[in-house]
């Protein structure tokens, strides 16, 4: 029995001991989490009687009517609650190119050159206006004066100056600390690449200087139509900066704000508390006083519930479960489709250089590929808009595209790039596309062609697909079953076959191991111009195209890519953003879907939204994570009746703008 | 019957069956016994006859699926075959009956000191505590014969040899102070020479403490050295009961013989060991007649139809077997046991 | 007893050396595409080896692993993060989440193992009989359904009878019941599994018969007795189920917003974050190799059949 108490003491001794032991493994001392979820406001604007200090924070908003259009209520307390999935993994906005998760979270507290209205235009940010010069290598920012740098307890700590933004070029090109975001300045200024390999030592030598206190000016390699779209430099306290190196933004108390938000709270993996500053230069505009985000892992399943529970205002209603919530006349008016995001778009591409196994026949699928009656057989013979329903049974018609360039991307002089002739021509065939009538015709043509040449049928086509990506395995059932139900199952024979779940793209698109397949890019190269969409078709370094047309063996084919070069590269030359850029870009796109090379499917964005805020609202986005200024919180989940009336205001009122837009100034220096 | 000894236990036609695979087990057959006090009595067969069955009615410790279906257990004037619940056989175990197990590796708990586990058999049966229990039981560990008995208090089951914890087992037994000591087969597992060590120690035990000693055993050799009587069971039935003397050198039933006939003898050159064949019966099945008749070497047709009663040969020695039956026909008992006597 | 005590640490310690250096050139074994996200397309060669060389990548592996051991012997130093939280130290990163899982796993382990051990007794007692039926049945069920499922239940219905917030908040008491509850069963279905096992094979064993021979009553048999020799072989379990608190719950932890250990080992693994790894894998290899060490301890001491001496322990 006492061996038995000696026993229990030890056993409680060495629990404690362990207990206490990894309770105080922390070394640092950050602000206790969720002591402190008030307002916490030590940095009180200067006291009266002290000189008027430069940065005074703007007064909190005048009480504002408590309706909106349509019938919209605002809520009396303007707190955001959103649930994210991935955390992020440092606290840096110059270093978050690598992570949706990192660009996103970092996006409140910081601010670039220019900010995005919630039109998805440009327009001033920290930078007040602009100027370029006549030969277009120049440009200039004009910095606003007085702003004001603030810490995680919104204590100003100095003054926003256009040397801020030159010090994070030099911490971005700084090679010992391997920034992420080195790109945004590379190749396109002068110097920069250099400064970044260790070519040079000395910052001034690059093109990115502040030739005064409020003034940036940038020198660019060569004049580029679409710079302000690549405009977004960042700004750092440089005292700051320097203090903290390489640990600068590993936490929300070594990280100082300029943006419409403070970060006062963060435990990574678990949440993160934004507060409404009163330092930011448009504050009166911002009107969420307080943006608490919980990081949740499993926000598919649990989003939806936390919604409706009032727990977050913002849930994305999936596939499985948008049945259910249709169903449900409690909620299924709050459903609202998902706005086409068109800076990513999928297509279906041809591999002219098959690499696959001998049991997919890749000579006669050479043989196929290259002919092009039978690729227009394809071309119209695909019904995108029946695929895309596996996807998203609802709204597919406000997600597919006649074009590779999605509509409303690019629009120059009021007009849509994709509503310019010849390009517009596609819009004339009515079910996107898909074009049996001719598709029968051409197969016909493309039998009789085939068979000349030795062909044999049916053509064997490898479908491949990536597993992970929610959809595309029953979408590839689906686009097979409809094109042998169309063409005969004589004439062509599609084979599916799963693609690895682990680096798909090196080993199916890179390898040529597809016949056909969806395929896509983002516009993220060059933003708001058209060149964006043919790096796939074009690749200008090495000529590793995604369609691998240069190595088809065809004549014809060739003949095809060589034309389409020689309208790109003539495109490339014009560098100023204007009608006759585009107008080039315009033939080269016809030119590729004339001859059926790529086939266009559909641009992102597809989805069910349930929404606690007007998403058309905010400035820079309409996503939970965004776009926070401007903003207003409802007392109310929006309707689906409501949410399509504002979304026709937005339209309308986005066109106007458009229509609108000033030209940039040159300068006459 | 002696009529200057005091029967201590009376079993009077006792049944008891075992439900097993929902068959029932005859596995005590109608078994009529006396116990006397202060008697030392031998209980010989077989695996499977049936001896620790019958004596483990005494404690209470029937298997859960057996039943005493008719019969009773008398002693102190009570029916023990009538006992319900633990609290009645609490005032029988240890108390009044104790027992020592078969095989002394495992009767002792590994993990309680000898002392303590003897200290406990103290505590709930003679109500000593504490200090004065730790004395005792030092005492009882020096009377069974364990050297140092003072350090060996402290010491645990396995730092014992085997005859050593079988010593510590009958310590635990004798700490009870019981009337009646059953020693179920306890020298089985130990070696040859341990043995006469241990049945040396019952026996000068018995004497000191005025015990009642019941042996159960397959071994005749142990019962020649211990027992005042033997009974001799077969089937779960006493086949033969007398005192020692007479069932070793004037045994009656043919199973006896067989019995006696299969030890080996020492300073004999035979060339066969002599066994008997067969199996014990199935007692699922009613048994009909002689149970041993079908091992019989020598069966009577009555064997098979009939069953024996008991044919007193002494006042104190009676056998249940047709062959006693005045008109049997005379049968001599085998060659082999004649030299017995001259042992 | 010391000397073995000191025998096994220091094998310990070499066990430790063996998976970590295994670990590492596994690590480095692994497509260097990983690294770079999905950047790696838009990098020319050149400026993938830089950004490789800069990562310490391009050495010869032997060499780089010198270097990891050295930096770790003489400077106690892990390295930095590179990829879950950039260039926070390690153990930093460690450290601010071992405490969360921590707690969580000693209240469920403090809770779970006396309720469960309680469980199993209870079905020893009468085979067959309620007790017995409905704790098979318990940890039938609770094997059988898969665990997200039955958390996610559990998370939706529960937080609704609670009234509880949805995902754990560390101001809301409220919200640590169902995390609690949710981690508590499987370690009594465990618990109570193990426990009724060692109890039936104790209460048939012949020194049971032998106390009940020496008139114990019956319940001081089953606790002083059975019960007392049943712990002996669960005690083995205590030590690594008290250390192992510190590999978090994966499932939970994803489920209710826990910032703490469960998954940082995939998430690191997965973004290829190998200091991370590494360390990871040091502590929860020295955790794991420590608490079967004392496990065994533990084992010598409540059993005195036992004695640790250099030929290995007699088991």
């Amino acid at each position: 029995m006492k061996r038995f108490l000696k026993l229990i003491t030890a056993a409680v001794i060495f629990t404690l001991a362990f207990a206490l032991f990894t309770g105080c493994a922390r070394d640092e001392e950050p602000p206790a989490p969720g002591a402190d979820t008030n307002v916490s406001a030590p940095g009180q604007p200067p006291a009266p009687g002290q000189p008027d200090a430069p940065g005074q924070p703007d007064a909190p908003p005048a009480v504002v009517d408590m309706t909106g259009p349509h019938g919209i209520r605002f809520a009396q307390e303007q707190v955001l609650h959103f649930v994210y999935p991935t955390e992020m993994t440092n606290l840096n906005p110059f270093n978050s190119a690598d992570s949706l998760a990192n660009s996103e979270g970092n996006q409140p507290g910081s601010e670039s050159l220019l900010r995005r209205d919630n039109f998805g235009l440009l327009s001033p940010g920290l930078a007040h206006s602009w100027e370029v010069s006549p030969d277009g290598m120049t440009w200039r920012f004009f910095i606003r004066e007085g702003l004001q740098w603030v810490d995680h307890q919104m204590n100003p700590v100095g003054e926003l100056t256009a040397d801020c933004f030159v010090a994070v070029m030099e911490w971005v090109l700084d090679p010992e600390i391997m920034s992420v975001n080195h790109h945004q300045f590379h190749p396109r200024i002068v110097n920069a690449y250099e400064l970044w390999t260790g070519a040079i030592t000395d910052p001034n030598l690059v093109g990115f200087r502040a030739i005064d206190t409020h003034t940036l000016e940038i020198q660019l390699t060569s004049p580029i139509p679409y710079f302000l779209e690549v405009a977004g430099f960042q700004p750092a306290y440089r005292p700051f900066l320097e203090q903290h190196g390489m640990f600068y933004g590993t936490s929300n108390y070594t990280t100082l704000y300029i943006g419409p938000f403070v970060l006062t709270e963060f435990i990574p993996g678990h949440m993160r508390v934004w507060e409404r500053n009163p330092f930011y230069w448009d504050a009166e505009n911002v009107h969420i006083e307080r943006a608490v985000g919980l990081f949740n892992a499993e926000v598919n399943v649990l989003g939806p519930e936390m919604f409706r529970r009032g727990e977050s205002d913002w849930a994305q209603i999936t596939s499985d479960i948008v049945d259910l919530w249709l169903n449900d006349p409690e909620v299924s008016h709050l459903v609202t489709p998902g706005i086409p995001d068109h800076s990513f778009q999928w297509y279906f591409m041809f591999n002219f250089d098959p690499q696959f196994g001998p049991e997919f026949e890749p000579d006669n699928w050479r043989l196929a590929v290259n002919n092009e009656a039978f690729r227009q057989a394809i071309f119209w013979g695909i019904d995108s808009h029946r695929a895309l329903l596996t996807l998203d049974p609802f709204n597919a018609n406000l997600y597919l595209s006649n074009t590779i360039t999605p509509r409303g991307f690019a629009i120059a002089d009021g007009v849509d790039f994709v509503d310019m002739a010849p390009l517009s021509r596609f819009h004339q065939y009515p079910n996107w596309l898909h074009y049996p009538a001719r598709a029968l015709q051409f197969r016909d043509q493309a039998r009789a062609e085939l068979t000349a040449q030795g062909a044999t049928f049916p053509i064997i086509m490898k479908l491949s697909y990536n597993p992970n990506t929610a959809g595309w395995p029953l979408e590839v059932q689906v686009l097979r079953q409809q094109l042998i139900d169309l063409l005969g199952a004589d004439f062509i024979n599609p084979v599916i076959q799963t693609g690895p779940s682990v680096d798909f793209l090196t080993a199916v698109r890179r390898q040529g191991q597809f016949a056909l397949m969806k395929g896509n890019n983002g516009s993220g190269v060059a933003p708001g111009d058209p060149s964006a969409w043919t790096f796939a078709f074009s690749r200008s370094e090495i000529d590793d195209s995604w369609i691998h047309w240069s190595r088809s063996g065809s004549a014809e084919t060739q003949r095809i890519h060589d034309e389409y070069r020689e309208l790109i590269d003539h495109a490339r030359t014009l560098t100023v953003q204007n009608r006759e850029r585009w107008q080039a870009f315009n033939n080269a796109e016809y030119h590729l879907l004339n001859h059926a090379i790529v086939r266009p499917f559909y641009t992102i964005g597809s989805g069910s939204f349930v929404f606690r805020y007007n998403p058309f609202d905010g400035f820079g986005g309409t996503g939970p994570m965004v776009g926070w200024v401007g903003r207003r919180m409802l007392d109310h989940p929006l309707t689906a009746e409501q949410w399509t009336l504002l979304h026709a205001d937005w339209e309308a009122e986005r066109q106007t703008r458009i229509a609108n837009t000033p030209a940039i100034p040159v300068g006459n220096w | 019957m002696e009529n200057n000894r005091k029967v201590l236990f009376s079993i009077k036609d006792l049944n008891v069956k075992f439900s097993l695979r929902g068959q029932m087990l005859h596995a005590i057959r109608g078994i009529s016994l006396d116990i006397y006090e202060g008697e030392s009595l031998a209980i010989a067969g077989e695996s499977g006859s049936g001896k620790s069955v019958l004596m483990k009615n005494l404690i209470g410790l029937l298997d859960k699926n057996g039943r005493i279906e008719s019969g009773s257990i008398m002693y102190n004037g009570k029916d023990l075959a009538k006992f319900k619940n633990e609290r009645e056989w609490r005032t029988i175990r240890g108390s009044q009956v104790a027992m020592v197990m078969q095989d002394p590796m495992t009767s002792l708990n590994p993990l309680k000191t000898v002392g303590w586990q003897v200290s406990e058999a103290l505590r709930y049966n003679q109500n000593k505590r504490g200090n004065e229990a730790k004395q005792c039981a030092v005492e009882i560990l020096a009377d069974v014969g364990i050297n140092d008995p003072e350090r060996r208090y402290n010491q645990y089951p396995h730092e014992f040899s085997g005859g050593m914890r079988q010593r510590v087992v009958i310590a635990i037994a004798m700490a009870c102070n019981p009337r009646l000591l059953i020693c179920d087969e306890p020298t089985t597992a130990l070696d040859v020479t341990i043995q006469a060590q241990i049945l040396q120690l019952l026996k000068e035990l018995q004497a000191k403490y005025n015990l009642t000693m019941v042996y159960i055993t397959h071994d005749l050799g142990v019962v020649a050295n211990v027992a005042d009587r033997i009974a001799v069971m077969y089937a779960g039935d006493i086949v033969e009961i007398g005192t020692c003397d007479e069932v070793f050198f004037n045994a009656k039933h043919p199973y006896t013989w067989a019995l006696l006939s299969s030890l080996p003898q020492l300073g004999e050159r035979k060339s066969d060991l002599f066994s008997i064949k067969g199996t014990p019966p199935n007692l699922f099945f009613g048994v009909r007649g002689d149970a041993f008749a079908v091992r019989n070497p020598l069966p009577m047709a009555i064997d098979f139809l009939h069953r024996p009663p008991y044919f007193q040969i002494s006042p104190t020695h009676k056998a249940r077997t047709w062959l006693l039956d005045p008109r049997a026909p005379a049968l001599e008992p085998p060659e082999q046991i004649e030299s017995i006597k001259d042992i | 007893m010391l000397a073995y005590i000191v025998k096994r640490v220091l094998r310990s310690i070499l066990s430790v050396f063996i998976i970590i250096c295994i670990v590492f050139v596994l690590l480095r074994m692994l497509p260097v595409e990983g690294y770079f996200g999905g950047r790696y397309d838009l990098l020319t060669e050149e400026q993938r080896q830089m950004e490789l060389y800069r990562m310490g990548l391009l050495d010869p592996v032997p060499v780089q692993l010198f270097n990891f051991l050295r930096q770790l012997v003489t400077e106690f130093d892990l390295g930095l993060s590179s990829r879950i939280r950039v260039n926070v130290p390690v153990t930093t990163v460690i450290a601010d989440r071992v405490p969360i899982s921590v707690q969580f796993g000693l209240i469920s382990v403090a809770i779970g193992m006396p309720l469960g051990m309680a469980l199993g007794v209870m079905m020893s007692r009468k085979k067959g009989g309620v007790w017995d039926k409905a704790g098979t049945g318990y940890v039938a069920i609770l094997n059988a359904v898969p665990a997200p499922v039955y958390m996610v239940l559990i998370q939706l219905y529960g937080t609704m009878l609670l009234g509880a917030p949805l995902t754990f908040r560390f101001d809301s008491p409220m919200s640590r019941v169902l995390p609690i509850i949710t981690m508590c069963l499987p370690i009594i279905a465990i618990n109570a599994f193990w426990m009724r096992r060692y109890m039936v094979d104790e209460i048939n064993r012949d020194y049971i018969k032998l106390a009940q021979i020496k008139n114990v009553p019956t319940t001081t048999i089953f606790f002083r007795h059975v019960f007392r020799n049943a712990v002996v072989p669960m005690t083995n379990l205590i030590p690594l189920s008290i250390l192992g608190t510190i590999w978090g719950q994966i499932i939970i932890e994803r489920l209710y917003s826990i910032p703490g250990m469960g998954g940082l080992l995939i998430d690191a693994i997965l973004a290829r974050d190998n200091a991370l790894v590494q360390a990871l894998v040091i502590m929860f290899s020295a955790i794991g190799i420590f608490g079967l060490l004392l496990g065994d301890l533990l084992m010598a001491f409540v059993d005195p059949r036992i004695r640790l001496h250099k030929k290995g322990a007699a088991r």
